[in-house]
């Protein structure tokens, strides 16, 4: 890169899109390549199972590429993060130091300490040897573990701000492995019960690294979402995903076409959410059929899942022209949005 | 119809001068690319389709195209790529160093043709 280039792009507006946007954009822009070049190979006669196969040969490592582009559009944020881990180690450092002066000085003017300190060296011996049998245990399970690799299950549960459980809460799960080095992503959707609680069952690789994203969402509450990777799993079963839902605001959108007639028909997606206090939340437009809305005879559709101030981003699928990303702020006073096409989503 | 069974190798920075070419015949998305690059070059060239999306994300942060979400033929949504002007002029620049390199290549065979 040119010198002239390299300032324009440490100076340029920084990409709005969070690391995690990011990622699912490069995971999902993949998925459809290989998923597209499977299909015109059945269509060519070939066998399902071949075709995948010859896909992933033509297509070379998903991994690879994935991460090239990662590094290329993540870039930036990487060497800040590596600047931050270098002032964090060095700081950690100077602090360690700070510490073992101070311990020499301690121990140079409390000769009367020593015995206690004997005692304390006996107890830290016992703490080691307890220690060194539980990495005994641990690891005989972690044998045990890659021996019986069975999938664990995912649960959690959904309560109002108050701890009332909330019943049928819409839970979208997108679910990224990489069996055998090669990347998967898989959507699945299950709805809590009368007690708030949500399970879904045997899933999760016991012996692989993955990563979800899951998205809490019901009708008059504020949706959340959680994005976790596991690069090493540990023999511990799951943590459980614990949802608290804020009261939402009702929020109107209705679609004019140029001449302002009333757009029937437009599918409506929530696909993200900035919070006032600087959360962001994702539903992934894979597996988002569920909660999909869509416009009636005025052209209207009524949101109920964000909160009066928070940044809406949504997916918009209109009738005879290629879908839209739109983002706008929900305004505090008003309740109602209109957005006409082509005019309003070219901006 | 084939001209060759192997697949040809890329000279080092003629991928990104073919993708902008490509690209002069309108907005497309990657799998599109490279199905046209295969296509175009009679089935000679078959690069890699991975390698085709690094190349994308950074000529995209060159500002050489652009990149929005659309919809597929196949109702699915999609990432499209469009030239812009930056890339318009990158691709004269790629294509006149591409003739010069070619020409003096061709210079070096044909004087060792004379010589042998």
């Amino acid at each position: 890169m040119k010198i002239n280039e390299l300032l324009i792009s440490w100076f340029s507006f920084p990409d709005q899109r969070s690391a995690s946007e990011i990622e699912y954009e490069i995971d999902e822009e993949l998925q459809f390549h290989l998923e597209l070049s499977i299909e015109e190979k059945i269509k060519q006669g070939i066998p399902k199972e071949t075709a995948e196969k010859e896909a992933i040969e033509q297509f070379g490592s998903v991994n690879q590429y994935s991460n090239e582009c990662r590094l290329v559009d993540l870039g930036d944020r990487i060497m800040i993060n590596r600047f931050l881990a270098a002032g964090v180690i060095g700081l950690s450092l100077l602090v360690g130091y700070l510490v073992f002066e101070t311990q020499q000085m301690k121990n140079s003017q409390m000769t009367l300490l020593d015995k206690l300190s004997k005692q304390q060296e006996n107890f830290e011996e016992i703490q080691k040897d307890q220690k060194l049998l539980l990495t005994n245990i641990s690891s005989q399970q972690e044998v045990l573990d890659k021996l019986t690799p069975e999938k664990k299950t995912l649960s959690g549960s959904v309560s109002t701000t108050d701890g009332t459980p909330l019943d049928n809460v819409k839970i979208l799960l997108i679910l990224k492995t990489w069996p055998n080095n090669r990347y998967r992503q898989q959507n699945f959707h299950v709805v809590s019960n009368d007690k708030g609680i949500f399970e879904f069952d045997k899933l999760i690789p016991s012996n692989d690294r993955y990563a979800i994203n899951i998205t809490a969402l019901k009708d008059g509450y504020v949706f959340k979402s959680v994005y976790q990777y596991i690069e090493h799993r540990d023999s511990e079963s799951i943590k459980p995903i614990k949802f608290k839902l804020n009261k939402s605001n009702k929020f109107t959108l209705q679609f004019l076409d140029s001449s302002g007639t009333p757009i029937n028909g437009v599918k409506v997606t929530p696909s993200g959410r900035g919070s006032k206090t600087g959360e962001e939340h994702l539903i992934y437009f894979q597996g988002s059929n569920p909660i999909r809305l869509t416009s009636d005879v005025k052209g209207e559709v009524t949101l109920n899942c964000f909160a009066k101030g928070d940044g809406a981003r949504l997916n918009l699928q209109i009738p005879g022209i290629k879908t839209k990303g739109i983002i706008f702020q929900i305004p505090e006073t008003e309740n109602r949005k209109i957005i006409k096409f082509p005019d309003d989503t070219n901006s | 119809m084939p001209k060759k069974e192997t697949k040809a190798k890329l000279f080092q920075g003629s991928l990104d001068m073919l993708i902008l070419k490509t690209l002069t015949n309108g907005s497309m998305h990657g799998y599109s690319i490279t199905r046209h690059i295969f296509e175009a070059s009679e089935e000679f060239i078959n690069v890699e389709e991975g390698s085709l999306y690094p190349a994308l994300h950074r000529m995209a942060r060159k500002g050489w195209i652009e990149s929005s979400w659309g919809t597929s033929d196949s109702n699915r949504r999609a990432k499209f790529y469009k030239l812009t002007q930056k890339g318009k002029k990158q691709l004269k620049v790629e294509q006149a160093a591409w003739l010069n390199m070619n020409s003096a290549i061709n210079q070096i065979l044909d004087f060792r043709l004379a010589k042998g």
